[in-house]
């Protein structure tokens, strides 16, 4: 940003109080989406793609973060499943 | 201004979505009646590779049902029964649920063969075949006598349970197999029964819809004996004992005086329905006990109780 830019310069990100949060009030602000996306001041905030509006983006959002802590879970299982399997076999023919 | 798109499948599906897509009540009486499969083979297997088997199974049913619902999404939205399924609701993409189930039913395959032994995958990867293709794509919308040959898909669980134990196919899982077999039919013409209108909606030949209802209760009645034989013979034939035995014949009973009524009315008036509609819920009811006395009275003839 260059110093002799104005207030009403379009390249410059607008000032305001409300937008200097901790990356805590970010997270927070960031995790329901919709009517947050494509906030370049939010970081994580989910940005609008294609022919998505805002609150379309945060639906997919949401549901993408869900899918993702399940798919997390079913692949933390399969892992302890495999272990457990594997103990088992060598047990058996080890 | 942003174009607002119509189509809410565009939007990913929600993971709920994905697991109504396994049919998890349909799933519940696979697990169940595999278990009792599993348990009443002689010889014991180690509890993980039991839990591996049992969870491969419910895995395989889940793909099954998901490639179930992906061939019938057109009809599905023609029946009230299953237009709230995600396919038809909206929900979800045809392709993600062709995805879901192909990917399904190649993990559980693979489980079981690598975890349990080749003869219960191989058994596992036809009774998939055999849902979704034989009975889903060739039969159903083809014949009246869809579900007596597409029953034999839901009678492979206890089949692979036997086979998960003991690694090979005797009498006894054949007898297990009959029982689901011969059920099946009476069970789901008792649905279709006070169900007709939406098969006939979807253009489903049910046997009820080509048939009517009068050959449709004969039919139920008539197949009621086969099904009555095939479930006393653990005991008569000795593989099973007096607990099995006693129940089978209580059951039994209970089961011929529900079609009896069934094959008596002649109601077309859903409303008047009952003798249906109560022999539809007993013969669930039916199979639960059958399968999970036959397992309890077999784990105490091999004395497994007290190995487990």
């Amino acid at each position: 940003m260059s110093q002799d830019s104005t207030p009403n310069d379009p390249n410059m990100a607008p000032v305001d109080s409300q937008k200097s949060m901790t990356m805590e009030d970010n997270i927070i602000k960031a995790t329901p989406v919709g009517e947050h996306a494509n906030d370049p001041e939010i970081p994580g905030a989910p940005r609008i793609v294609g022919e998505f509006d805002a609150q379309q983006s945060g639906k997919i959002r949401e549901r993408q973060i869900a899918r993702s802590n399940m798919m997390g879970l079913i692949l933390i299982g399969l892992c302890v499943l495999f272990f457990a399997i594997t103990i088992v076999k060598i047990g058996v023919y080890g | 201004m942003k174009h607002v798109i119509t189509h809410d499948h565009q939007i990913p599906a929600d993971w709920r979505d994905f697991w109504a897509l396994t049919k998890p009540r349909v799933m519940s009486l696979v697990v169940f009646t595999a278990l009792c499969g599993l348990l009443a083979a002689p010889g014991n297997i180690h509890p993980i590779i039991g839990f591996t088997a049992i969870l491969c199974i419910a895995l395989g049913a889940g793909a099954s049902g998901a490639l179930n619902q992906w061939y019938e999404s057109d009809i599905d939205g023609l029946m009230k029964r299953t237009e709230k399924r995600p396919l038809p609701d909206g929900r979800m993409d045809r392709q993600s649920a062709l995805h879901f189930g192909v990917g399904l039913s190649c993990l559980s395959v693979l489980i079981m063969a690598v975890a349990v032994n080749y003869l219960s995958a191989a058994i596992l990867a036809f009774s998939i075949f055999f849902y979704a293709i034989v009975y889903t794509v060739w039969l159903k919308r083809s014949t009246p006598q869809n579900i007596v040959i597409g029953g034999a898909a839901g009678a492979f669980p206890p089949l692979i349970g036997w086979a998960a134990v003991s690694g090979d196919v005797t009498i006894m899982p054949i007898l297990l197999f009959a029982i689901i077999f011969l059920w099946t039919p009476p069970h789901f013409w008792a649905l279709a029964l006070f169900m007709k209108s939406d098969y006939g909606n979807a253009g489903v030949p049910m046997l009820p819809v080509v048939a009517g209802r009068r050959v449709t209760r004969n039919q139920i009645f008539a197949y009621t004996f086969p099904m009555i034989v095939a479930s006393m013979a653990p005991f008569v034939m000795g593989y099973s004992g007096i607990l099995y035995g006693v129940t089978a014949v209580v059951l039994n009973i209970i089961f011929l005086f529900c079609a009896f009524n069934v094959w008596r009315n002649d109601s077309d008036d859903i409303a008047t329905m009952k003798p249906e509609k109560q022999l539809f819920a007993f013969s669930i009811l039916y199979l639960f006990i059958l399968f999970g006395i036959l397992a309890v009275d077999n784990m105490l003839a091999f004395e497994k109780v007290a190995y487990l």
